[in-house]
């Protein structure tokens, strides 16, 4: 097993009230699993993938993964194994403006200690896989949305997480660019990486093995596809 | 990855221009002053490294400890020390005995000049590293030394061995030799080198304890400094034994200093001229620091204020797994970079100020460039540090779920109060930067052109010598003389001393002494509260009455002024002298001290100068001619020595130069201010781009926009000016009551120069909102 969210709960008081936003989350992933996240506006989707990328904590309940207790990891013993593990990816793609293509991609091997030379061979490697040889000296604000898109994938891909978490990633995207995205991640996930994705799209949700339906920060169902 | 954080640092300065020149510009501006404390700091350390023997060469101190055990540090030994050094102790090779005196000047009839002197032995030149490109050492009485800087100003020529100075006290001196040009940071820096014998001849204080100059040996090669420490506690045991004997009640302890590290004085030792005190370097380096951080305070706040922008690229790279430290230390590159780049235009300006405004109480080169360039560099990596650590900690603390869901607005941040207080606090300091130097810009043109405490207009002034009389009487012919008066010197400058008492059974006080005739006091416009002028006279004999100020009646205790008039007092320990009239205090020495007793007495034997009152004004050249010409008849072989005494008191009062180094100081502190807070203008205005848009649209007029857009900013200058004149006009209190004659401050002065400061603010602010406000709003809106 890849992760295990049990019985967790994470709120924000407001004005001395308990504002819920995620309720009871019971939830286990395997690896090499594709899994999509539905639900409406404001029901809790981004802040579940945040949790489950250790961007965020949670006030109750537990959460492993790969057999540690994320809950009881200090800061900087997270970090270590998210940035080990798992990779973002947005809808806004948050590209860093002042880097090019080749530099956003390269980031996250900045902050692994990777060697330059290994870090020269495994972005020419992520380049050439998706295409962008030919634009890794250009900036961010010079690629179209789906170009920026596959950037993003990139770079959450360049350090080999286990995990992919994928906050509406076509979101910004055309019909035709987001079938390419999916395509992408269904190949991904053929080759044994995990993908958790948020997205409002039943066309998107299906290319995943299953799909969990959330409302009002609670898991309304699963579905298995 | 320090080249990254440098690559992501060179573009994200390049993409933000503007806030990018207000950083660098504003620490540029800043820097110089910081990199002149630098170079005075290490010139200190460079002090006197120019000796032959640096490691066996060393300068004998005196701790005075008096009878109650209070100790007192003093750079200066007594004469003797040297000689029982010399004498009795094998491991000396040489000591020797320097003597400093102030308020030298010499002439050669032509021109009078003020100089700089020391005595010294023959053996000075052996152990200290001053050549002489011609002649001798000066060694017999009434002989010196002096640099070619100084025999080109007497004689335009270097070539001056032979030559005769004249002293006013101490005669005729011969030349002997002319010194090769030396470094002139050693405390031993002079213009003219007088031989010892000199010193020995005219020195009447020949007691054994009298710190009368400095004392220095030279080791021999195989002594070490025990040799040198046995040595002085013996030469002290000796001295203290004997000085019991003499009745005198201190003790002295002698230790010694290493001649290179004479400077910086560390134990702020008493007569340690020419040595700069660590704590004068501190306050130098003190100013030098408040202008970097009122630049740094800048770069925190323009930083902070972007600090939105930032926020995204932060939760980016945290998602991509870097932690705290290593955003910290991106930041904190960034600033490094920021003072890398100020540091290259801040060298450049300061070669610019070494070339325009040139100020010689400043050290502007210095031996070791690597030392100096190692510290320029390590100094400003360091400001850049801490200029980045503020922004630096904000921005890392981002937290990446929140920052990239967008849910951090601006007031999330809850900064504003820093970032205000940065720009008030910078107003402020700016004001009274600029009302403390306009206060002394006032105090020295006060001094400079001060004609209340006496006359200085239509005033000339001619150097005399021996009989002065016939001179005098066929002035009188000319007709644009209105009265000569005839004085020992002019007020002013130095003033002899005399000694005063109301009878014989008391102890004497100290007054000034001037020789002067009535019509001298009739030049100087002086203020009778009590009696008249001295009687008027041409006799050849010393007077019995004499005019006194105020001082001098409360010095001695004889009543009220009018009390006074027709009282005896007593002179110099021997003449009985009468007052003949009381004149009201003035300052007729330096404008920092109260006054002293003034004695005013008809004294022919000392009259020196010739005190010439114009009917109106007259042309100085034209004048000067008609002097000379008479001049002539009686001094053939002489050069008039005549000036213009208005110009003269201004030239020396006026400190030009400085004067527009510390303007310069001001302007640069107002810049800096200025640029912040038009960055920071800029900044808010760009960020409501859109509102104003919005708000254009529906209607609202270009003023209201404007009113909505400066309140704020005002508000923040208002609260400046609140806090800013008052603390403002307290700092110049104190500095002008340094001064114990002074105009005061002037306060209305203080409100104008703050309403430049406001409107100029009020103008930076106007300007970008107005900017902003007549921008078509279509296309902001669709820019968004
Ligand atoms: N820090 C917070 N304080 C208060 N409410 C929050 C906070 N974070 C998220 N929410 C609320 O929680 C709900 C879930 O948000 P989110 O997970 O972003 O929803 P979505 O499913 O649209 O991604 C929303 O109603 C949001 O307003
Ligand atoms: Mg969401």
């Amino acid at each position: 097993m890849l992760l295990e969210l049990k019985n967790m709960f994470k709120w924000v008081t407001v004005g001395g009230n308990r504002i819920f936003l995620l309720k009871d989350i019971n939830l286990q992933v395997q690896e090499g699993e594709f899994i999509s996240i539905m639900g409406p506006s404001g029901s809790g989707k981004s802040t579940l993938l945040n949790v489950i990328g250790m961007l965020d904590g949670f006030d109750e309940g537990e959460y492993n993964f790969l057999h540690e207790s994320v809950h009881k990891l200090k800061e900087k013993q997270r970090a270590q194994l998210y940035k080990q593990y798992i990779g973002f990816v947005f809808q806004q793609y948050h590209l860093i403006d002042e880097l090019t293509v080749y530099e956003n991609i390269e980031t996250p091997l900045l902050y692994q200690d990777v060697k330059s030379s290994e870090r020269k061979a495994m972005v020419a490697d992520m380049l050439d896989r998706f295409n962008i040889v030919g634009k890794k000296d250009l900036f961010p604000s010079q690629l179209s949305g789906g170009q920026q898109q596959l950037v993003g994938i990139a770079r959450a891909l360049i350090a080999k997480p286990k995990l992919i978490l994928a906050d509406e990633p076509t979101g910004n995207l055309n019909s035709r660019q987001g079938e390419e995205i999916m395509e992408l991640f269904t190949q991904l996930n053929k080759e044994g990486v995990t993908i958790i994705q948020v997205t409002h799209s039943e066309k998107n949700a299906a290319y995943a093995g299953r799909t969990i339906h959330l409302l009002d920060g609670r898991i309304e169902k699963h579905i298995n596809n | 990855m320090i080249r990254n954080y440098f690559k992501v640092a060179w573009r994200n300065l390049w993409k933000n221009k503007l806030f990018s020149i207000i950083n660098i510009l504003g620490l540029g501006l800043a820097i110089p002053f910081a990199l002149l404390s630098l170079m005075q700091v290490q010139s200190a350390y460079e002090y006197d490294n120019f000796h032959p023997y640096p490691d066996r060469t060393y300068r004998i101190i005196t701790d005075v400890t008096d009878n109650v055990g209070g100790k007192i540090k003093y750079a200066l030994s007594p004469q003797t020390v040297a000689e029982q050094l010399k004498q009795d102790y094998p491991s000396i090779e040489k000591a020797i005995f320097v003597v400093r005196e102030f308020g030298w000047e010499l002439n050669n009839r032509i021109k009078t000049l003020d100089v700089n002197s020391i005595y010294v032995e023959p053996a000075f030149f052996d152990v200290f590293g001053f050549k002489l490109a011609s002649g001798t050492a000066p060694v017999e009485p009434n002989s010196l030394v002096l640099t070619e800087e100084k025999a080109l100003a007497f004689f335009g020529t270097t070539e001056a061995v032979g030559k005769v100075l004249t002293h006013p006290g101490y005669g005729d001196f011969t030349v002997t030799g002319v010194l090769k040009p030396y470094k002139r940071n050693t405390h031993l820096r002079s213009d003219v080198m007088v031989s010892m014998a000199t010193y020995n001849k005219f020195s009447k204080d020949t007691a054994l304890t009298s710190l009368n100059g400095f004392t220095y040996v030279l080791l021999k090669p195989t002594a070490n400094k025990a040799n040198l420490d046995a040595a002085l506690t013996a030469v002290a045991a000796k001295i203290n034994t004997k000085s019991i004997v003499n009745a005198t009640k201190e003790n002295l302890t002698f230790r010694e200093q290493a001649i290179t590290s004479v400077a910086p004085d560390f134990d702020d030792l008493r007569g340690n001229s020419y040595v700069e005190s660590i704590l004068d370097l501190a306050v130098n380096f003190g100013f030098a620091l408040a202008l970097l951080l009122l630049a740094g305070f800048n770069y925190v706040n323009l930083t902070l204020a972007r600090s939105l922008s930032r926020a995204k690229e932060v939760g980016v790279r945290k998602v991509a797994g870097a932690l705290r430290h290593q955003l910290v230390g991106q930041f904190i590159c960034e600033a490094v970079l920021v003072a890398l780049l100020s540091l290259a235009l801040g060298f450049i300006v300061l070669k610019l100020m070494e070339q325009f405004s040139y100020v010689n109480w400043f050290t502007w080169k210095v031996d070791n460039q690597f030392v100096l360039w190692g510290t320029f560099i390590i100094f400003s990596i360091f400001i850049g540090a801490l200029a980045g650590a503020i922004p630096a900690r904000i921005l890392s603390r981002f937290q990446p779920a929140k920052v990239l869901k967008g849910t951090i607005a601006p007031s999330t941040f809850g900064r504003m109060g820093l970032r205000n207080s940065l720009v008030v606090i910078q107003f402020v300091a700016s004001s009274c930067f600029i009302f403390v130097m306009a206060t002394f810009y006032n105090q020295f043109r006060y001094m400079a052109t001060d004609n209340d405490n006496f006359n200085r207009k239509h005033i000339y002034n001619v150097s005399v010598k021996g009989d002065y009389r016939l001179l005098q009487q066929d002035l009188t012919a000319n007709k644009n003389i209105e009265r000569i008066g005839l004085v020992s010197t002019a007020f002013g400058g130095t003033t002899a001393q005399a000694a005063i008492k109301k009878n014989k059974q008391e102890q004497n006080k100290e007054a000034s002494y001037y020789a002067a005739n009535a019509e001298f006091i009739s030049n100087m416009q002086l203020q009778f509260i009590a009696g008249n002028n001295l009687p008027a006279s041409n006799g050849d004999s010393v007077s019995n009455f004499v005019v006194v100020n105020e001082q001098l009646l409360t010095t001695l205790g004889l009543g009220t002024p009018q009390e006074a008039v027709g009282k005896t007092i007593l002179l110099n320990n021997d003449r009985e002298v009468i007052i003949n009239g009381v004149v009201k205090n003035f300052c007729y020495y330096i404008y920092q001290f109260a006054t002293n007793p003034l004695v005013l007495q008809y004294n022919p034997s000392q009259f020196h100068l010739l005190s010439i009152k114009t009917k109106t004004e007259v042309d100085d050249a034209v004048f000067k001619s008609e002097i000379a010409a008479v001049w002539k008849k009686y001094h053939p072989h002489e050069e008039l020595a005549f000036s213009n005494y208005q110009k003269e008191m201004y030239d020396r009062y006026f400190p030009g130069r400085d004067m527009k180094f510390m303007g310069m100081f001001c302007v640069v502190v107002l810049i800096i201010a200025l640029m912040g807070l038009l960055g920071i203008v800029t900044y808010h205005t760009e960020k409501r781009v859109k509102e104003i848009g919005i708000r254009k649209v529906m209607g609202a007029s270009v003023p209201v926009i404007v009113k909505e857009l400066s309140k704020s900013f005002v508000k923040l200058i208002i609260i400046a000016a609140g806090i800013g004149l008052p603390v403002g006009y307290a700092i110049c209190y104190f500095f002008i009551s340094l001064f114990a004659y002074s105009p005061g401050v002037n306060l209305l002065m203080l409100c104008i120069l703050f309403c430049c400061i406001f409107s100029i603010a009020l103008i930076t602010i106007a300007y970008k909102a107005i900017y902003a406000a007549i921008a078509n709003p279509v296309k902001s809106l669709r820019t968004e």
